[in-house]
């Protein structure tokens, strides 16, 4: 294993309601990497995203997931947020009664106590937030608002970039993070997970469209279909998908069928 | 001997020493109270309004007058009661007596009038008061046993156009021995266009059990406008009995803001009659249930006039053994066209032992209304907690915010500002979980 190797999936196999979604993935992603993960709906993408938070009655029935070298599906959610994981959800929960910014204060102290930093005093902290929520063009009322209460579609999608952004994970997963966004929504939310790309981190785009691979560029993309990860490429695979269609791929997959389909490197 | 003759007994024992004893109205006011509480006997199941919530503690024991405190209370005791520093113009009853020492009514503006009540049982009329001329008719044994050996309370008169800024604190302090009761009485009469709020608190010193029965009779008139408080703390021992009567004129406006966090036993009455055309009401109520506690809310709102609105919310919390109840009842009247009313009640059950029953219920007999209720039972959303994890907060961590949420939303509806405070804290130092939460939320 690379010094860089940040995730490792291997042979998973997940059931939600006792339905086998995920059937046999391999996939395995280096630190600084982008990987777009497509497929048609039902074809396990989003499972594939909860399975690696650790989403209650996601149950992985075979296979093993190695982050950062460790066994990942023994942690809790928490921990695993902790340890740098984060998901942007695409439907991101409604909480009254909790401000925006309690939870993030609560988030980033979390996640530094495990580190072993101090926790933010006050100032720190809304300096460090206020930063980023004009990167992401929110306005500061946001912060005082209930989570997610009443807020917009787009509003919801770029609260979950800015607690992203804020919690600075090592591996974060954007959930169809661009359905329901116009395109300066889709742009600004773009911007947000660009500027968080670097060496030391790796980030897994799950998206239905081709069209939000126009502002993140990924490394690799993966079409999953059926629980298997049928075709990998690089980011031409994307626009052949957008000019083919999935049934290109989807129809060849019994050609597959067998093969391993793990990074292309 | 049953029940009731243990309080008759009682009564006949305490007689002279009574406030009042020697006034002839007085005395016949409590012996019509006996005759009637004597009649009515002590509930049973069979009783509808009575289904869930027993009063077999005062049953199995005869809970004695509490006689006027002679130890005074330390500043330092004096200072750790909850809402101690609440600026306001302060009625302090000790074991339900008027403490004048303890109390500052000195600043009041002009049109605000306060009295204790025991002064008027010193008063010879030939007829007692209004709000003690019918005392043979007391709907229920609560409202009896206050009538029969009540000893003293507030009452309230603030005149026409008043707009008393800073709130009437009605301060309540438990402190006697065990098997006492407090028996008091409060009216609150507000004149046309007046405002004001009154906040009422019971505490308790020590861990007695006790009982706290305090009967409130509140009058609005045409445009008045009242925002009453109560935070309920009463000890693990201590019984709680509540019976307030509202009575809304032309376009008055009243609000209820309950949180009940203490007591082994609570029974709180709340009845609106919505009198006059466009009176409207808030009702927002919150209890939290732990251990063996028994918290009952009892709501009845009557639109008697047309075009009145009503608004209603009850949150309950029940954890460990604890029960809730919440009964809320809107009832419109065939003339009350327009009536706009809802009631809404949402509870979560924390434990297996924990029960909470809830009944909103809407009687309508006019044609042209505007009416809802709805009630949820459940325990926390398993998404928001699966979202708060996975941004790193711990399961139990998470639980607990959660539930202050649940529980803040009412909070956050109260409209006095330095009591949403306090409650705040109070609902932090009560739920459980709540000293973790406390950092997080600084």
């Amino acid at each position: 294993m690379s010094k860089n190797s940040l995730l490792q999936i291997s042979n998973l196999h997940a059931n939600v309601d006792d339905q086998p979604i995920l059937q046999g993935i391999d996939l395995s992603i280096n630190r600084g990497e982008v990987h777009a993960i497509m497929g048609p709906n039902a074809s396990g993408k989003s499972t594939l995203a909860h399975v690696l938070v650790g989403r209650p009655g996601f149950d992985v029935t075979q296979g093993e997931i190695l982050y950062q070298g460790k066994d990942l599906l023994v942690m809790s959610p928490e921990e695993r947020a902790r340890h740098g994981l984060f998901l942007a959800f695409q439907y991101p929960v409604e909480i009254p009664g909790v401000s925006n910014i309690y939870l993030l204060k609560a988030a980033v102290n979390a996640i530094r106590k495990e580190r072993g930093q101090p926790e933010l005093d006050a100032m720190d902290f809304l300096e460090l937030v206020n930063e980023r929520m004009a990167e992401l063009g929110i306005s500061s009322d946001l912060l005082y608002r209930n989570v997610n209460e009443g807020f917009s579609g787009g509003e919801k999608k770029r609260n979950e970039i800015l607690q992203m952004s804020v919690l600075e994970p090592q591996l974060a997963i954007l959930d169809e993070i661009d359905s329901g966004l116009d395109i300066d929504a889709l742009r600004v939310v773009a911007n947000g997970v660009n500027a968080l790309r670097s060496e030391e981190r790796a980030i897994v785009i799950v998206t239905h469209y081709q069209r939000l691979l126009d502002y993140i560029k990924p490394d690799f993309v993966h079409v999953l279909s059926s629980g298997r990860i049928v075709k990998s490429g690089g980011p031409d695979l994307a626009e052949a998908l957008e000019e083919k269609g999935y049934a290109w791929v989807t129809q060849s997959e019994d050609v597959h069928a067998g093969v391993s389909a793990g990074v292309v490197q | 001997m049953n029940a009731v003759e243990n309080y008759q007994t009682l009564y006949h024992q305490l007689a002279d020493q009574l406030p009042g004893s020697n006034i002839a109205w007085v005395r016949a006011m409590r012996e019509a109270a006996l005759l009637r509480l004597e009649e009515l006997g002590f509930p049973t199941r069979k009783q509808e309004a009575w289904k869930y919530t027993r009063l077999q503690a005062l049953e199995k024991d005869t809970y004695y007058p509490a006689p006027i405190r002679q130890a005074s209370i330390s500043d330092e005791e004096w200072k750790k009661l909850p809402l101690a520093s609440l600026d306001a113009n302060k009625l302090l009853f000790v074991d339900g007596h008027f403490n004048r020492i303890l109390s500052d009514i000195d600043s009041l503006p002009p049109g605000v009038l306060i009295n204790e009540l025991s002064s008027l049982f010193n008063r010879k009329t030939d007829r007692p008061p209004p709000m003690f001329q019918n005392t043979r008719q007391a709907p229920n044994v609560v409202h009896a046993l206050n009538n029969a050996f009540v000893f003293d309370g507030a009452t309230i008169n603030i005149l026409a156009d008043v707009q008393l800024v800073k709130p009437i604190h009605l301060q309540y302090i438990s402190t006697a021995e065990d098997k006492s009761a407090s028996y008091t009485h409060n009216t609150i009469i507000m004149g046309p266009n007046s405002h004001a709020h009154v906040v009422e608190s019971h505490v308790v010193l020590g861990e007695q059990s006790y009982t706290n029965n305090i009967q409130t009779h509140i009058q609005l008139g045409a445009g008045a406008q009242l925002e009453h408080h109560k935070l309920q703390l009463e000890g693990q021992a201590g019984i709680h009995l509540s019976v307030t009567q509202v009575e809304q004129d032309q376009a008055s406006h009243y609000q209820n803001h309950l949180f009940a966090f203490g007591s082994q036993l609570m029974r709180n009455e709340l009845k609106l009659n919505l009198n006059g055309e466009q009176a409207s009401c808030l009702l927002n109520g919150l209890f939290l249930a732990q251990g063996k506690q028994h918290l009952d809310m009892q709501t009845q709102i009557d639109h008697r006039a047309p075009a009145c609105t009503s608004r209603e919310t009850y949150r309950g919390i029940a954890d460990d053994n604890g029960h809730g109840v919440f009964d809320g009842k809107v009832k419109v009247h065939p003339d009350a066209q327009l009536s706009d009313a809802k009631v809404t009640s949402n509870n979560l059950l924390l434990s297996r032992g924990a029960e909470i029953d809830t009944k909103p219920q809407l009687e309508i007999f006019a044609d042209d209304v505007k009416c809802s209720h709805g009630a949820t039972i459940g325990q926390l959303d398993e998404d928001v907690l699966f979202y708060l994890r996975s941004r790193g907060i711990d399961e139990a961590t998470s639980r607990n915010l959660m539930l202050f949420a649940f529980a803040s939303q009412i909070i956050q509806q109260c409209p006095l500002e330095p009591l949403k405070k306090a409650t705040h804290e109070l609902l932090l130092k009560h739920l459980p979980g709540g000293d973790g939460l406390q950092a997080l939320l600084k």
